[in-house]
């Protein structure tokens, strides 16, 4: 093959109901086998162990959904975006929703590098005490760091939360907003936000609403 | 989904645990039926976790059948891991299945999977998270039929006061006549468990443990078993199909990366070498293959259906499949250009194998080889009935070498009997002369990796009456490894002695074993198989607290004469035929290939008709030709050996 019938599609897709427990690594091939079932033309890489050529956006913590999940994937052929939408759609696994696909440049930087802001929305699942929730989001938007320390290391997480609020439209039940960071040694995690605010992650549910990507 | 009060929610279950993706079903290729329009189901379970029941064939087999029923649903459950049996039993939520997340206690039947001893104290702890009575006899109408299958269960007695029925050899065809006779028990009454289980035992295949009686002389050693009631089949004959029926192909594709990340395609079931310490061998005759195409096909479908890029072509000695070499080109020339992986284990030591790994592997990396010379010096390859030169193996070697692998994994066993501690030092030099034939070719790149694992005598061998190796014994024979299987290029693994022990106690184990398995349950005895949970000191206190040595069991040489527990069980072959095997192995005489010459090991007798009615290629035993006189079915599982 040579290069030039390369063709590199993003794809937006939902990740949701059971696909919400699923990690990273498992994510990606699940998507790899769904391509394979796709019968599509996939570009591998070269070497003794070729993989296909997929690469996911910045890794969803484990337990949220998303409706703003993107994946590129590069194929031999100059097939239409409707065509490879369509392949894909028929064989997807349950949770997983492709919602559109495009083309882009090939020269484009990669997807993991091209995100530096996330988006996530907070239900609770058990009733919070809004007060003192918000007496806390003042505090953590005040406060000049916020040192935890994540599986044996210390960092600031302060810096990683560009936004955070508690929004309350009723009669729909509160939701905590936050745009985290998100870029090579310095993404924000959901949960720590969280945990931080005083609240059980376990007791609520996280979806990662938009990714913001650099132009 | 319906709101309905018996699904379990799971989410505040799945947030606290580490890998949720076990518990959720709802994987590409699940099957989910509407659980009120459906009029019997079936919950089966495989006692480890996901990653090891997702990645078992005959689970895969049964599910696929049962959901091809259209009156039938079978949904899966796993054993949880640590973390989520926390979950459950703090919040006492009971086990429940994948698919509609309903508790197992709300099934109609219970099928688990026994391929392994190990999996035991598993099984207890699934029926009682699935808060089911762990014995038969305190079951009611409340509770499912609770049936098990599987390898281990060619001795069922360990295992008999926990099952209701067990399937003895495949389950297949079996498992349909048993619904089907629990959906006619229901429609008739449904009352009387009882008349359940008369009725399954007339079931060709089907042990109901109840319905026997285990008698013992003073001395402790088995008398005899007595049938209790007409319906009680003595002995009872090992069910088999008489063709293997079309592969499944339609593999739920796992969320989450398992065990084997693979398509698992039986080639062929059964073997024709006759390795005397091989009990798959013994017990899944007769040899069945499928046809080249078939497989082709199956192949060609199950990536269609899955997506998963390695293929798994299973059997018991895929170099005795009649047609490797077509099929091997055949997969080679379709697969391997679409980057399917394709592994072909249990290869003999012969050149073909090589000539065989280089077609599958095309241009991609070789990790090892493996070959299984399972015994390191002629005399001791004689006495197992695995008869290969040395000299074949370095030819072997060579060409693995020369081919492109660096490493070559070869597995041993010691613990053989009548072996000596210089048959143990062989290995070690053995191992090294394969080594020197790589450094040869291809210098300091050249690896062997050693694996050795210690014999543990099985039911239904020609070795089913000699003592296992002690801990000591064993553990004077690993030393020796250790110690002589050392340097640059060369690699040891072994088992856990006293892993192989609790193996030992359980596989040749009677009725009595039960209660120890029991009771290591109830001290917190549980996943038996994982290294890092097996616990010896639990099953030593089991035994101390009651009367049973567990060297009866082990180390002692049982009399050719003794009634052994499982010789009311009737894997084919004909104890008859088991004694000459053993009394020939200690003269090492050996026996070759079946394929090319019948030994009336008791197969063909017992199975006759069903010989008869699918003639040529499809079985690799002799054909009957002449149906001297008319033998019904009915006669032939009377036949006594």
């Amino acid at each position: 093959m040579t290069e030039d019938v390369l063709t590199r599609f993003r794809i937006h897709f939902h990740k949701t109901s059971e696909l919400r427990y699923i990690g990273h690594l498992d994510l990606h091939r699940s998507l790899e086998r769904a391509l394979r079932r796709a019968n599509l033309p996939l570009d591998y890489s070269r070497g003794f162990n070729p993989r296909v050529k997929l690469n996911l956006s910045t890794a969803l913590p484990l337990g949220c959904s998303s409706t703003t999940e993107l994946a590129d994937f590069w194929l031999q052929s100059e097939l239409q975006e409707e065509q490879v939408l369509q392949a894909l759609q028929a064989v997807v696994p349950p949770g997983l929703l492709v919602i559109s696909i495009e083309k882009i440049d090939p020269k484009l930087p990669s997807l993991q590098s091209s995100i530096n802001a996330i988006s996530y929305h907070v239900k609770f699942l058990q009733d919070v005490d809004q007060v003192q929730l918000a007496g806390k989001i003042h505090e953590v938007i005040v406060a000049e760091q916020l040192i935890r320390l994540r599986r044996g290391k210390q960092y600031d997480l302060r810096p990683l939360i560009q936004a955070l609020k508690l929004v309350q439209q009723p009669p729909d039940p509160p939701v905590l907003r936050m745009v985290l960071l998100a870029g090579e040694g310095k993404t924000g995690r959901p949960e720590e936000v969280l945990l931080e605010l005083g609240l059980d992650p376990a007791e609520t549910l996280i979806e990662r609403t938009q990714l913001f990507l650099t132009e | 989904m319906p709101h309905d009060e018996s699904i379990i929610d799971i989410h505040a279950l799945l947030a606290r645990v580490q890998k949720p993706g076990r518990y959720t079903g709802g994987e590409l290729n699940q099957v989910q039926k509407s659980w009120d329009q459906i009029e019997t189901h079936i919950a089966l379970a495989f006692p480890d976790i996901y990653d090891l029941g997702m990645s078992n064939l005959g689970l895969a087999i049964l599910y696929d059948l049962i959901n091809q029923e259209d009156d039938m649903l079978a949904e899966r459950t796993f054993s949880p891991w640590g973390d989520m049996e926390e979950q459950l039993r703090t919040r006492d939520v009971p086990l429940f299945s994948l698919e509609s997340r309903r508790p197992i206690h709300t099934f109609n039947i219970l099928g688990i999977s026994l391929p392994y001893e190990s999996l035991y104290t598993n099984a207890l702890n699934l029926l009682d998270l699935a808060q089911i009575p762990l014995r038969s006899e305190q079951r009611s109408i409340e509770d499912p039929l609770v049936i098990a299958g599987g390898h281990a269960t060619l001795n069922p007695e360990p295992m008999s006061p926990f099952i209701d029925a067990f399937v003895i050899g495949e389950g297949e065809d079996v498992m349909l006549e048993i619904i089907r006779a629990y959906q006619a028990w229901k429609k008739e009454e449904g009352e009387d468990r009882q008349r359940l289980l008369l009725q399954l035992a007339t079931l060709w295949g089907v042990y109901v443990p109840s319905l026997y009686k285990a008698h013992y002389l003073e001395d402790g050693i088995l008398s005899h078993v007595e049938a209790l009631s007409p319906q009680a089949q003595k002995p009872v004959l090992k069910r088999i199909v008489p063709k293997l029926p079309k592969p499944v192909t339609q593999f739920i594709v796992p969320y989450v990366g398992i065990t084997h990340n693979r398509i698992p395609i039986e080639i062929m079931r059964g073997c024709t070498r006759g390795c005397r310490f091989c009990q798959a061998g013994m017990i899944t005759r007769p040899v069945r293959e499928r046809p080249v195409e078939e497989i082709l096909d199956a192949i060609e479908e199950a990536l269609t259906y899955t997506g998963i890029d390695e293929v798994g072509l299973l059997s018991l000695s895929s170099s005795d499949y009649d047609n490797i070499l077509p099929l091997v080109e055949a997969v080679s020339e379709r697969f391997t250009d679409r980057h399917v992986k394709i592994s072909l284990p249990s290869l003999r030591i012969e050149s073909v194998s090589v000539q065989l790994m280089d077609l599958l592997q095309g241009q991609s990396s070789r990790a090892g080889f493996t070959l299984a010379p399972e015994a390191a010096t002629e005399r001791m390859r004689e006495i197992i009935n695995k008869p290969v030169s040395s000299e074949q193996l370095l030819q072997t070697a060579r060409e693995i070498y020369s081919r492109g692998w660096h490493t070559i994994k070869l597995y041993f066993m010691i613990g053989h009997p009548s072996e000596t501690l210089e048959d143990v030092k062989a290995i070690a030099k053995l191992c090294k002369a394969v080594l020197a034939e790589g450094k040869k070719m291809i210098g300091k790149r050249a690896k062997v990796h050693a694996g050795v694992s210690t014999f543990i005598p099985k039911p239904h061998t020609p070795f089913q009456w000699v003592p296992c190796d002690t801990l000591p014994q064993i553990e004077a024979k690993q030393a020796l490894l250790k110690d002589q299987l050392r340097g640059p290029g060369l690699k040891l693994n072994w088992n856990n002695p006293k892993e192989t022990m609790l193996e030992a106690w359980l596989s040749r184990g009677d009725r009595r074993m039960s209660a120890i398995i029991e009771r290591a349950w109830q001290l917190g005895a549980k996943f038996d198989a994982w290294q890092e949970f097996f616990a010896y000191e639990l099953w030593e206190q089991a035994f101390s607290e009651s009367k049973i040595d567990p060297n009866f069991y082990t180390h002692r040489e049982r009399p050719i004469d003794e009634t052994l527990p499982w010789d009311h069980i009737d894997a084919g072959v004909k104890k008859q035929f088991l004694t000459e095997d053993y009394l020939w192995s200690e003269h090492g005489q050996t026996r070759i290939d079946c394929r090319e010459r019948c030994f009336a090991c008791g197969i063909l007798p017992k199975y006759a008709t069903l010989r008869r009615e699918n003639p040529g290629e499809i079985w690799e035993c002799p054909e009957v030709r002449s149906p001297a006189r008319k033998i019904n079915e009915d006669q032939i599982l009377l036949v006594q050996s």
